[in-house]
């Protein structure tokens, strides 16, 4: 038999009350002993005197006092207020320790709570919690999902091959459940009027709501095997750590749906660049100073230098009347597939779509606008031998470019904004574009194209003199760039290309027998060359007309 | 030799804490003892001469490092294994800590079973 804890501390101690005994000890007026109930020696001394009394805690003989009749009934009295008081203070030290057990439970799940988004993983903790503080054999956290009310298992463990019997408990405790959103123990499953019809090995059961203010968001299932029935305690415990995850599950869901829809917003915003992004180059937001299209407000406008260039399908009504609409509408955006590469690949961006014509930016150097004009040529050269083989006619484009200031900017009211460009030099690059067919160049650059160029030319090209297009006042000297022209036309003007030179050169200097000497003997190795052509009879009709004296050798262009 | 065990700790909700997260060791022959100030909690270890203190950092009368540190260079008392109790929140600090020559240090609310286990490893039950 062991000896009464209680009686053991009191009698073998260091504290207080065994400093207070041995006190009381002292006074008796013989030796005195208490013993335990195996007759060993707890506290005092053996005595001579045969007079005894029992020592009893909660109707228990705990050990018997032996001495002096006074002495053992002063002592019994005093030693039985201690025996109570040291009970009292344990089972307190007991409560404490639980209580306090429990916070500190409470207070991990918390800090793991802390550190766990999502509502599985809450849940998983939640019941290892609870396993550790309520005694049970199955645990289930279920989410009650919004509007369907269909049921979401989250987290589960123990008995889990009777899930159908389980679940068609839970239902029916779910819509009690929804109504009174209560925690509640079924002591006794075999005979709760909720659970009676239910096979099931769990013999009592423990429940609380998940719950955020009034409303129910699921619920946490605990149930036992064992003959025990869950107390007040339990499910005080139980209804703490349902609490908290209840609001740990509800943020999480909030998170991973605000989560979502950031995403989606996201997305569609995506979508709307990736859309506006065709209509309006990222670029030129971009140059605007905004990061989006929705940050554009009217009035947004840069002024900068750029090359601009026109870029036009020659003959193009010809060119389309053996297609129908739908067949054109798919060959230019076949057309504008293969040419939209070559311009961002040489950091230029398309400004707008004028039927047949592209209009282009080249915001960097006026060598990536001349590059991409020969590029393109060279992408067309490859797309007509292509058609070729399908017998079909070949594309022929004229590429006009300008550089110069440009305002870029926002125009439009409040129901409708286009990005728009305000600018000569649009007006410039048109014209150039228009000059090609004139001349019979594929590209034809002005002299600021030139002139603003980083590197020296490393492609073939020769002036043309100098032109007044119509509406402008000022005379410009315009290039024709014939690296892309065809292969036979090219070598032809690179071998003329001294000559031709020489020809204006008379030309300008009036000494009109000598250019018409010179472009005469271009022609006749390339008759082609229809500038050369234009200014041979130019010259042919200065020799007999003779020029005035403010001529200054610019051809008037009248055409568009 | 059995073992002895000594509480030092002002509060007293938290020296009856400890008693009885430690009480399964009573039935193993570990005598458990307890005092309310450091001063008290010194002399009581000089007497007792344990084999491991809970030793509370914030007391009246001499604080835990004072009795640590007095505790620590009495040569009598070597292998009294010193445990310093610390606030949650209270940032320990380390530095005294060892300077004083703390074995361990333990942060309240503590962790019953951890507690438990300590004290268990630390006097080799």
């Amino acid at each position: 038999m062991t000896i009464n804890k209680h009686l053991r501390t009191l009698c073998t101690k260091s504290n207080e009350e065994n400093a207070f005994l041995r006190q009381l000890l002292r006074q008796c007026s013989a030796p005195l002993g208490i013993f335990a109930p195996n007759h060993s020696l707890l506290l005092g001394a053996h005595s001579t005197d045969n007079h005894q009394a029992l020592i009893q805690l909660d109707n228990e003989t705990v050990g018997y006092i032996k001495g002096k009749a006074q002495d053992v009934a002063f002592i019994k009295d005093a030693l039985t207020v201690l025996l109570h008081k040291e009970a009292a203070r344990k089972e307190m030290g007991k409560e404490v320790l639980q209580l306090y057990r429990e916070i500190n439970l409470i207070y991990d799940f918390s800090e793991q709570l802390a550190s766990t988004i999502d509502p599985p993983g809450i849940s998983r903790i939640a019941l290892e919690q609870a396993k550790k503080l309520i005694a049970c054999d199955a645990g289930r956290v279920l989410l009650f999902e919004e509007g369907t009310k269909a049921i979401k298992l989250l987290a589960q463990f123990g008995q889990t091959s009777r899930d159908e019997h389980i679940i068609a408990f839970q239902q029916e405790i779910i819509d009690r459940f929804l109504a009174e959103a209560k925690a509640d123990i079924i002591a006794d499953t075999k005979v709760d009027h909720r659970t009676k019809d239910i096979p099931t090995p769990l013999t009592s059961l423990l429940y609380a709501p998940l719950r955020i203010g009034e409303r129910v968001i699921g619920m946490i299932v605990l149930g036992t095997t064992a003959a025990h029935t869950y107390k007040a305690n339990d499910l005080k415990i139980l209804n703490t750590l349902a609490l908290q995850a209840a609001s740990a599950i509800e943020s999480s869901l909030l998170y991973e749906k605000n989560i979502q829809e950031i995403q989606s917003r996201e997305a569609a915003l995506k979508r709307m660049h990736d859309a506006t992004k065709k209509f309006v180059p990222h670029d030129f937001i971009k140059l605007l100073g905004r990061e989006s299209i929705e940050e554009i407000v009217l009035g947004d406008q840069v002024q900068r230098d750029v090359t601009v260039m026109f870029l036009d399908i020659r003959d193009y009504t010809s060119f389309s009347e053996s297609m129908t609409p739908d067949e054109n509408f798919k060959f230019l955006n076949r057309y504008i597939g293969r040419l939209e590469p070559v311009i961002t690949g040489n950091r230029g961006m398309i400004m707008s779509f004028l039927g047949d014509g592209i209009l282009a930016l080249f915001l960097h150097d006026t060598d990536d606008a001349l590059q991409a004009g020969i590029d393109i040529h060279h992408t067309v050269a490859r797309y007509n031998r292509e058609r070729a083989k399908k017998n079909r006619r070949p594309l022929r484009l004229g590429i006009g470019m300008h550089h110069g200031p440009l305002i870029m900017g926002i125009l439009g009211n409040d129901q409708r904004q286009e990005a728009n460009l305000v600018s000569d030099t649009v007006n410039t690059a048109s014209r150039m574009e228009g000059l090609t067919k004139y001349y019979g160049a594929s590209i034809i650059a002005s002299e600021s194209v030139f002139t603003n160029m980083k590197k020296t030319p490393g492609f073939g090209y020769r002036s043309l003199g100098k032109v007044q297009v119509k509406g402008k006042r000022k005379a410009l000297e315009i290039f024709d760039v014939f690296e892309s022209d065809p292969q036979p036309l090219f070598f032809k003007k690179q071998e003329t290309r001294r000559g031709f030179q020489q020809g204006l050169l008379h030309y300008h200097q009036r000494s009109f027998d000598q250019a018409t000497a010179a472009f005469a003997k271009v022609l006749s190795i390339n008759p082609e060359d229809r500038a050369a052509q234009l200014y041979l009879n130019n010259a042919i009709q200065y020799l007999t007309s003779g020029v005035g004296t403010d001529w200054e050798g610019v051809e008037i262009m009248e055409i568009k | 030799m059995p073992a002895k065990i000594v509480i030092v700790d002002d509060e007293m909700h938290i020296r009856a804490l400890i008693e009885q997260t430690l009480e399964e060791l009573e039935d193993e022959g570990v005598t458990i003892l307890t005092a309310a100030n450091g001063q008290a909690g010194l002399q009581l270890i000089e007497r007792e001469k344990p084999n491991l203190v809970f030793l509370d950092v914030m007391m009246p009368r001499m604080n835990g490092f004072e009795v640590c540190k007095s505790v620590k260079s009495n040569r009598k008392l070597d292998g009294t294994y010193i445990i310093m109790l610390t606030a949650k929140g209270q940032e320990f600090d380390r530095q005294k800590g060892e300077e004083v020559g703390a074995d361990m240090y333990m942060t309240k609310p503590f962790n019953p079973d951890a507690l438990l286990d300590n004290a268990r490893e630390i006097l080799g039950l």
